[in-house]
């Protein structure tokens, strides 16, 4: 069954008012919302806009960077090798000084050892000569030896002439 | 050295006393036969020295002593002074310091002959007159024997060394070699 024409109107009536009452009570809260988010995706449109102009430049500047690199590798590689040239030089001139060092004292051990090992031949033979020395004289010496040493004495005494 | 130094300053204070009076000799007797008292009495020498004894008591017995042994009162105070000052020790050597300074006094010097064999009387009186004319002094030497000494003689007095001796003449050729 069709409607009537009067109930078509009421229809009409009934969603004009309610358009009405809608645009009196959220057209403004819906403008400002609309105008909000409007500014707020121009805000995030400013914002993308800045970081991508960042990036490009970041990205520049990586580049640029990244062109360099290859020549500070080999400034740095440079330097590491003269630096090691230095050390090494150091180090050898070091070693030089410690083993002139080194073979001054073994000459200076070596000569002090000869020494004393000379010392030590020339006392033995002056021990073992003085024992055989000794022994022979005590077989051979006699008493009459004694006394002419002692009359020996006496004149060297009164001729002023002591012995040590 | 400090022991000599100290003995010497006893002995030239006794001698300059005697020196003086007259008496030195006298002195020099007593001394002697203080000396020979204490050194054949190793009790007395020991308790005379021991710090631990009372002074009193240690004077008491020097006391005694020097009465019984009839020591003058001059020896008397410098042995007194020795005990006082617990130098008793010293006594051997102000002895041997003082009988010097008579010595000296009388032109005499005493010393030693050490012989590898017996020295006859006359080759130590012999000895004795050629050091005497080299000294200045009449020498008096004692006699050691030493046969170590191989041959020979070797004469010390005072601060004289002559050695005529052939453990001497081995040094000698000991040092020669070892110069060498």
């Amino acid at each position: 069954m069709s409607e009537g024409p009067v109930s078509v109107l009421l229809k009409f009536v009934n969603f004009g008012v309610m358009v009405a009452i809608l645009y009196k009570f959220a057209a403004k809260p819906f403008k400002d919302f609309l105008r909000n988010r409007q500014a707020s995706v121009k805000d995030k449109l400013n914002e993308s806009e800045r970081l991508l102009a960042e990036a490009r430049n970041l990205k520049t500047s990586y580049e640029r960077r990244l062109a360099q690199l290859d020549q500070e590798i080999e400034t740095f590689r440079k330097t590491a090798l003269e630096e090691a040239e230095k050390e090494k030089a150091r180090i050898l001139a070091e070693a030089r000084v410690m083993a002139d060092r080194i073979r001054e004292q073994a000459q200076l051990a070596y000569d002090q050892e000869m020494r004393d090992a000379m010392a030590g031949v020339r006392a033995e033979i002056a021990s073992r000569t003085l024992v055989a020395a000794e022994k022979n004289i005590k077989e051979l010496f006699k008493e009459e030896d004694h006394s002419r040493m002692v009359d020996e004495f006496i004149e060297k005494l009164r001729g002023h002439r002591g012995h040590n | 050295m400090i022991r000599h130094a100290i003995a010497k300053r006893y002995a030239k204070a006794l001698f300059s006393v005697g020196e003086k009076d007259g008496n030195y000799r006298k002195y020099l007797e007593e001394l002697n036969a203080l000396l020979e008292t204490v050194e054949t009495q190793p009790r007395l020498k020991t308790t005379l020295m021991l710090p631990l004894l009372e002074m009193a008591k240690r004077r008491d017995l020097l006391s005694d002593i020097v009465r019984v042994l009839g020591i003058s009162p001059v020896v008397a105070n410098t042995v007194q002074m020795l005990l006082e000052k617990n130098r008793v020790a010293y006594l051997p050597l102000v002895g041997e310091m003082y009988s010097e300074l008579v010595d000296d006094k009388e032109g005499r010097v005493k010393g030693t002959v050490h012989t590898a064999y017996p020295l006859p009387q006359a080759a130590k009186a012999r000895i004795e007159e050629a050091l005497g004319e080299r000294l200045q002094k009449k020498v008096e030497l004692s006699v050691t024997e030493d046969r170590n000494l191989i041959g020979g003689v070797r004469v010390v007095v005072g601060g004289l060394r002559i050695d005529g001796t052939v453990r001497r003449q081995l040094e000698i050729l000991n040092e020669r070699i070892m110069k060498e």
